[in-house]
């Protein structure tokens, strides 16, 4: 195989006969496909669209970029592919940290697992070599007592990496994640509910940066240098990602280096504040579009930072951003938890949607998830449809708004399955609903829960989520950039018109880089051309911005045609009522999302029939021949 | 009339919000006041030509001014404001639109 960037080397896993086999990377595939996101969708396609995501057929698949664990910026990032037990449709996570790096430094571009082991297992992989290990002492752990078993720490004070899932996939949560070194998930899709029906505990990974591609001495060299240096240097000046300095813990008057970016500076959370302030902040349960300022400055980015709650910053393989803030509780009944991961999506869906006001109780959720191993942004949603429910009497053990004990102990049992609320509530918020005869209260799409940004009050990421390929999602189409922030054009957060063809640009732009895989906060910061500058220098094919927008085009027509084989069309890409007839309140006080007039907009921009990608689009993105 | 400032414009103004009696009609009557008050900080709202920063967010009642009337969007002293600088944490295209 001729591709820089890659390994050349997958390992196929059968856990139920217990063989590894080994196989190069498809180099057609991995051209038309770029790899991680995009090439794992392709090995679900190829293992069948119809499979029943929670039989031994599933296949689940750990696909690295040809960018990982290179020296390329935030190039740290792994995608879990899978046909989701959540959704039932295809579905991509990624998790950052070292894993993605690591995998890539033991050889490997890709593991690919099916079957089921007929006991626990898990997965040891060193030196381009993957084996099949006894699991028994490990199942039944946390996540956090799996990672401390093999000795695996944050950055380079390690050589082990180690993704793993936590009680909740091996109970059968249909929201289990995978995450990595105790707090980087996978979090989306259920990857860990197919996990623990395989019986696969974990994956170890043991590798140095000793096994890193790197360039060829001479031109190619010198090339990848200055498509790598054009990309760090874009990333340390963009005033969203431009790295912080350290400053005093809780001190106010402490000054942040001058020219901070606010993400660096403050994490995803400083989006608390300014997504109230425009009226799309989901309060219970979305019943209203935004709660009272100094509940969401309570549980905000500005308070981690300033309010001395804020205690490291640990970042991801080769990034300077450091947007991840590790918090440590000062006070009530979770005061000395030190957790990382106090992020806007779970801060949102245990803070205002469950109208929660308390930073010990987000961060204890939080920590739960990441240890039982489960979705902290379905984990809100569920909660909080669940609070609508008592409230509204469909249920016989109430939990009230802001319940922060009860919030922690329906976590548990929803994890362990020690309850009946807790195991009907692991069923994810729509099938929870459903079970109780009020689906209108579940705030999901295609099964999946809804993040942190109210459709009615920005109402372009209503028809993201609805036209999602893996059901309600904000990272598909990120059009907050453009709506909130003016990246690459202001547009208004009210005005639906237009938002069509703008979601598809983000769409296929954010295929591309998920499959590169880079994270995607680069995006902040750099676009196309430089995604298409580092592909080539590393890759070593020709690939130009508007090679780059193909590319991403076909990788979504790719997981659209998975969907539409598995039985998904235009009338799955919906949203609740409550998005389309319940007016907002506060500064988007009497919008609805129109829903259909943007679908129809969308639907034309990308050539597609209901829903459907046609044949004719098909063999016009050279995904059949 | 309240003036709330968020992220790294804090510690610029000393705090979340700055109190401004008898405030002016106009945003950037308001702003300029503000920048004259707040060492620094105009620094952090306008470039070089006086134009408000390309990312910077300034709301009237949770409208941005941009889909208002601009520097020219009226406040009266019941008006809210708030300030952000380029905040954002999800992801976003860096691609210019045809």
């Amino acid at each position: 195989m001729a591709l820089g960037g890659f390994a050349n080397r997958v390992a196929r896993v059968n856990l139920s006969d217990r063989t590894v086999s080994y196989e190069g990377i498809n180099e057609d595939d991995a051209r038309k496909y770029i790899g991680a996101r995009g090439l794992g969708v392709k090995y679900l396609l190829d293992n069948g669209p119809e499979v029943d995501p929670m039989s031994d057929d599933n296949m689940l698949a750990l696909v690295n970029g040809p960018l990982t664990g290179t020296e390329v910026t935030m190039s740290g990032r792994l995608a879990f592919v899978t046909k989701s037990p959540l959704t039932g449709t295809v579905t991509d996570s990624h998790m950052g940290g070292w894993s993605a790096a690591r995998l890539r430094w033991a050889g490997f571009d890709a593991v690919l697992i099916t079957g089921k082991a007929d006991s626990p297992v898990y997965l040891e992989v060193e030196g381009g070599e993957v084996a099949i290990r006894d699991a028994s002492e490990i199942w039944g752990k946390g996540i956090h007592d799996t990672v401390a078993h093999f000795g695996s720490d944050k950055g380079n004070r390690s050589d082990v990496s180690v993704m793993s899932i936590g009680q909740a996939g091996e109970n059968g949560v249909l929201f289990a994640s995978f995450l990595n070194e105790d707090d980087r998930a996978a979090g989306r899709g259920g990857t860990g509910a197919v996990a623990g029906m395989k019986n696969l505990k974990c994956v170890v990974v043991r590798g140095t940066r000793d096994g890193r591609w790197r360039p060829e001495q001479g031109e190619a060299r010198e090339k990848f240098r200055e498509a790598q240096g054009q990309h760090l240097k874009l990333i340390m000046e963009s005033p969203v990602t431009a790295p912080s300095a350290p400053s005093e813990r809780g001190n106010l008057a402490s000054e942040l280096k001058e020219g901070s970016g606010a993400l660096s500076a403050y994490g995803t959370n400083v989006l608390m504040n300014a997504v109230n302030a425009v009226g799309a902040l989901g309060t219970k349960n979305s019943q209203m579009t935004q709660t009272d300022a100094d509940a969401a400055e309570a549980v905000s980015g500005e308070r981690v930072r300033h309010g001395g709650l804020l205690v490291e910053e640990p970042t991801c393989h080769a990034c300077p951003v450091a947007c991840k803030k590790e918090v440590e509780i000062t006070e009530g009944p979770h005061a000395g938890l030190k957790m990382e991961s106090f992020e806007y999506e779970p801060a949102w869906s245990l803070g205002a949607n469950c109208g929660n006001d308390d930073p010990g109780v987000i961060a204890k959720v939080i920590d739960q998830c990441n240890d039982y191993g489960m979705d902290a942004i379905e984990i809100g949603n569920v909660i909080s449809m669940y609070m609508e429910a008592s409230e509204r009497g469909y249920v016989d053990t109430p939990l009230d708004w802001g319940d922060g004990a009860g919030m922690v102990r329906v976590t548990e049992e929803m994890a362990m399955g020690s309850s009946g609320i807790g195991q009907t509530l692991g069923q994810g918020t729509a099938k929870a609903a459903a079970a109780w005869g009020h689906p209108e209260i579940s705030m999901t799409v295609k099964g999946q829960a809804v993040p942190a940004y109210d459709p009615r009050g920005i109402k372009g990421e209503g028809l993201g989520y609805a036209t999602s390929n893996r059901g309600a999602c904000h990272l598909r189409g990120y059009t907050p950039a453009s709506e909130l922030l003016g990246i690459p054009v202001k547009t208004d957060p009210l005005e639906w018109d237009g938002k069509g063809p703008l979601l598809k640009i983000f769409q296929d732009l954010h295929a591309f880089s998920d499959s590169l895989d880079l994270c995607k906060f680069s995006a902040f910061a750099v676009g196309a051309p430089e995604y298409a500058a580092l592909y080539e220098t590393v890759v070593g094919l020709p690939m130009s911005e508007e090679d780059v927008m193909v590319a991403g085009e076909r990788i979504y027509n790719l997981e659209r045609y998975f969907n539409n084989l598995a039985g998904f069309d235009g009338s799955d890409d919906s949203l609740p009522d409550r998005f389309l007839n319940e007016p907002a309140t506060g500064p988007a006080e009497g919008h609805i999302c129109e829903l259909d007039q943007m679908k129809e907009q969308y639907y034309d921009a990308r050539g597609w029939d209901d829903g459907v990608v046609g044949e004719a689009k098909l063999r016009e993105l050279e995904i059949i021949a | 009339m309240q003036i709330r400032f968020y992220a790294t414009l804090r510690p610029i103004v000393g705090g979340r919000s700055v109190e401004m009696p008898d405030p002016p009609d106009t945003i950037e009557a308001v702003l300029a006041r503000l920048s004259a008050e707040h060492e620094g900080l105009q620094k952090q709202l306008f470039d070089e030509d006086g134009a408000v920063r390309r990312f910077v967010a300034i709301m009237v009642d949770g409208r941005d001014i941009r889909h208002i009337e601009g520097l020219q969007s009226r406040v009266t002293p019941d008006s809210e404001l708030d300030i952000f600088p380029p905040v954002a944490g999800g992801a976003s295209p860096g691609v210019v639109l045809d």
